[in-house]
C-alpha cells in the first residue's frame, strides 16, 4: 500500500467513526466542570496525604507547645519540630505546584516525560524521606499530647525508642521507594521507547507488571497474617 | 467577563477541532466508556493548558500535543483494560454500514496494523496520516525533524509488513 493509499484509507475509516461521535457543545461545558484529572494521581495523592500528616502534626505540636509551656526542655524539642514541619509543608506545596506546571504546561511529549522523571529522581526522592519523618513527628506529637503528665514526658527506654523511630522512618521510606521504583521504571520505558529505536520494551514491561501484582498480593497476605498473629500474641501476653 | 469570552473562544475551538480528540481516543482507549473518560480528561487538560497557550504554534498542533500527552501519560492507569483489539472493535461497530466491502477490509487491516505498533509509534503515524508536516510532528513529539523522518520510514515499513 502506497503512502497516499494509507492516508486515503485512514481518512475514510475516520469519516465513519467520527460521524457518530461528536460531543455537543453542552457536553463540552460539562466536561470543563468535571474533575477528572487522574494522571499522576498516585503521586499527587501521596503528596496530599503527607501534607495532611504535616498539617495534623503542626496542629498537635501547637497543642503540645501549650501543654508543655512550663517545660523548657520540651519547648526546645517542639519549637524545632514546628519549624521543620512548616518547612516540610512549604516544600510539599512547592512540589505540588511544580508537578501541576508539568501536567498543565504546553510541553511536548519528550519534555513532559523527561521532567516527570526528573521530579521522581530529585524532589520526590527527598519527599519520601520527608514523608517518613513527618509521620514520625506526627506520632511523637500525638504521644506527647496523650502522655502529657503535668507538663512532663518520660521516655523509659531511650535506646528502644530510638530504634523504633529509625525503624518507622526506614519502613515508611521503603514502602514508598518500592512504589516509586515501579512508577519510574514504567515512565523510563516509555521514554526509551520514544527516544530510541529499541523495540518491545513496553511489551516486556506489561508482563513484568503482572509479576509485581502477584508479589504485592502475597506480601499483603503475609503482612496481614503477621499483623493478626501479633495482635493475638499481644492479647495472650 | 474576560474569562467568559476566553472560555467561549476555547469551547468554539475545541468544538471545531474535536475530531482530533476522537481520533486519539480511538487509538488509546479500549471501549466506549474508556473513550468517553479519556475524551473528558483531554478536554479538561486542554482547558487547563489553554491558560498558558500563547498562540506560538497552530491551535491544532498545540491540541495534538496536549491531547497525546494526556493520553500517553494516562495509559498507566488504564493499562489493564487497554487491549490491542481496541481500535478494530471500535471500528467494527460502525463499519457494518459500509457499502464497499473491499474498502472496509482495507480499513480493518490498516487499523489492525496500527494497533500492533508501539504506543509512541501510534502517535507518530497518527500525526503522519493526519498529514501534519514533519516539523509539526517533531514539535508535538519533541524529537528532531530528522528523527521524525527516520522513525516514519521504520514505522511505515513495519506497517507495510503488517499489512502483508
Amino acid at each position: 500500500m502506497e503512502d497516499n493509499d494509507l492516508i486515503s484509507v485512514w481518512r475514510e475509516g475516520n469519516q465513519e467513526i467520527l460521524r457518530n461521535r461528536k460531543f455537543e457543545r453542552s457536553e463540552l461545558e460539562v466536561f470543563l466542570r468535571g474533575k477528572v484529572k487522574k494522571a499522576s494521581l498516585s503521586l499527587n495523592l501521596n503528596i496530599l496525604v503527607y501534607l495532611t500528616v504535616q498539617l495534623a502534626a503542626v496542629v498537635l505540636i501547637g497543642f503540645d507547645l501549650y501543654g508543655y509551656r512550663s517545660n523548657p526542655l520540651m519547648l526546645k524539642v517542639f519549637i524545632p519540630m514546628l519549624i521543620v514541619c512548616l518547612f516540610f509543608l512549604g516544600y510539599g506545596v512547592f512540589l505540588l505546584s511544580h508537578i501541576w506546571q508539568i501536567s498543565h504546561g504546553d510541553l511536548d511529549l519528550v519534555t513532559a516525560i523527561d521532567r516527570k522523571l526528573k521530579v521522581y529522581r530529585t524532589h520526590y526522592e527527598a519527599w519520601m524521606w520527608i514523608g517518613a519523618v513527618s509521620l514520625l513527628l506526627l506520632i511523637f506529637a500525638l504521644n506527647t499530647l496523650v502522655d502529657n503528665d503535668q507538663g512532663t514526658y518520660r521516655i523509659n527506654r531511650p535506646a528502644f525508642f530510638a530504634t523504633i523511630c529509625v525503624s518507622i522512618i526506614l519502613f515508611i521510606y521503603g514502602v514508598q521507594k518500592a512504589a516509586q521504583l515501579i512508577a519510574v521504571r514504567e515512565i523510563r520505558v516509555y521514554m526509551e521507547d520514544l527516544q530510541n529505536d529499541a523495540l518491545e520494551k513496553s511489551h516486556v514491561l506489561e508482563k513484568s507488571r503482572r509479576r509485581y501484582r502477584i508479589m504485592g498480593v502475597v506480601l499483603a497476605i503475609v503482612g496481614a497474617i503477621l499483623f493478626v498473629w501479633g495482635i493475638i500474641r499481644a492479647l495472650d501476653g | 467577563m474576560v474569562d467568559m469570552v476566553r472560555k467561549n473562544r476555547f469551547l468554539q475551538l475545541v468544538d471545531e477541532n474535536q475530531d482530533i480528540i476522537h481520533k486519539i481516543c480511538a487509538l488509546y482507549a479500549a471501549d466506549v466508556d474508556d473513550r468517553r473518560d479519556l475524551g473528558q480528561e483531554i478536554i479538561c487538560q486542554l482547558w487547563k493548558s489553554y491558560q498558558s497557550f500563547r498562540g506560538d504554534s497552530k491551535f491544532t498542533t498545540w491540541m495534538y500535543r496536549v491531547a497525546l500527552n494526556t493520553a500517553l501519560l494516562s495509559l498507566r492507569r488504564n493499562r489493564s483494560r487497554v487491549r490491542t483489539e481496541s481500535l478494530k472493535a471500535h471500528h467494527v461497530g460502525v463499519s457494518a454500514e459500509f457499502a464497499h466491502q473491499e474498502r472496509r477490509g482495507e480499513i480493518d487491516r490498516l487499523y489492525d496494523a496500527i494497533n500492533q505498533l508501539r504506543k509512541f509509534d501510534r502517535a507518530i503515524i497518527l500525526l503522519y496520516l493526519e498529514q501534519l508536516s514533519y516539523m509539526e510532528i517533531a514539535e508535538v513529539i519533541g524529537i528532531s525533524r530528522a528523527n521524525v523522518s527516520v522513525r516514519l520510514v521504520r514505522i511505515k515499513k513495519k506497517l507495510r509488513e503488517l499489512l502483508g
